[in-house]
């Protein structure tokens, strides 16, 4: 008796439930996904060239002082290649294909 | 689906595989949302569902194999509900279990709308512990040891919150 009344409640518990297969949900997954990595890939590159701006401008300021101008043209120049490289060799990629 | 084969599904996804990943949803979005919808609003559990899996697709690397992969699904669905409910008013399911009910899609092979309405006001009378452990091993089939695992509480704990909800629910929802 007990076993069938839990089996009542199970069966209505899952009433509950989604289709097996809903691909609808995968979809979503997937654009969720998507969206947020576009989100982090941009805000990644909006940093990055903050900070480039920031180091070229300590170095267009530092004027006289050599260690300074050339750290901060490094550092300006390394983050301006990390954020165009990739895009670079992706858009370099496509023309090959 | 073996264990076996889900833990070498979930070895793919993390080493990136796309269609690991699909596959690792198509054969567990059930139960997850199942248990979801179970413990929180519909529109809660939806986010919460596709942040479980969001976390799976990161976290791969963690699974150890101690337990199933849905399991540990089961797991993160369960902290990414809790993580929720710290934000949202108390006793907002409460107000708005028949709103919540009447969101809730899916096939539910023919069951009564009554039933469904009657169900989802009993199960937000119930606290969320007990409706977690209700859910695990009534709505998911999991046994009181998984769910103990799932919801990171001690075993006999889990018997008496499913004891003790079952009966409530029973209550609820009249002669079942």
């Amino acid at each position: 008796m007990e076993r069938e009344d839990d089996e009542a409640l199970s069966q209505l518990l899952q009433s509950l439930s989604p289709p097996e297969r809903d691909p609808m949900f995968r979809i979503r997954v997937l654009e969720r996904r998507e969206r947020r990595q576009f989100t982090r890939k941009v805000a990644l590159l909006l940093a990055a060239g903050a900070v480039a701006a920031l180091a070229y401008a300590i170095a267009a300021a530092a004027g006289g002082h050599g260690i300074l101008r050339i750290l901060g043209l490094t550092v300006a120049g390394v983050l301006a290649a990390a954020m165009y490289v990739p895009a670079l060799l992706t858009a370099l990629r496509g023309v090959v294909r | 689906m073996s264990s076996e084969e889900d833990a070498a599904l979930l070895e793919a996804v993390r080493g990136g595989s796309e269609r690991a990943f699909n596959l690792l949803i198509d054969r567990h979005q059930q139960a997850v949302r199942t248990f979801l919808r179970g413990v929180t609003n519909a529109a809660d559990a939806e986010d919460a569902a596709q942040e479980t899996f969001l976390a799976a697709w990161t976290h791969a690397a963690k699974f150890k194999g101690a337990a199933s992969v849905r399991s540990w699904l089961l797991a993160i669905a369960w902290r990414k509900a809790k993580g929720q409910q710290r934000w949202s008013f108390r006793g907002r399911r409460r107000d708005t279990a028949y709103h919540d009910f009447a969101a809730i899609g899916g096939p539910t092979e023919a069951s009564d709308p009554a039933d469904r309405l009657a169900l989802a006001q009993a199960l937000a009378q119930l606290p969320t512990d007990q409706r977690a452990a209700v859910m695990l091993c009534l709505g998911c089939g999991l046994s009181h040891g998984e769910a103990a695992a799932v919801l990171e509480l001690p075993l006999g704990t889990v018997k008496s919150h499913v004891l003790r909800g079952r009966d409530r629910l029973r209550e609820a929802l009249g002669e079942m």
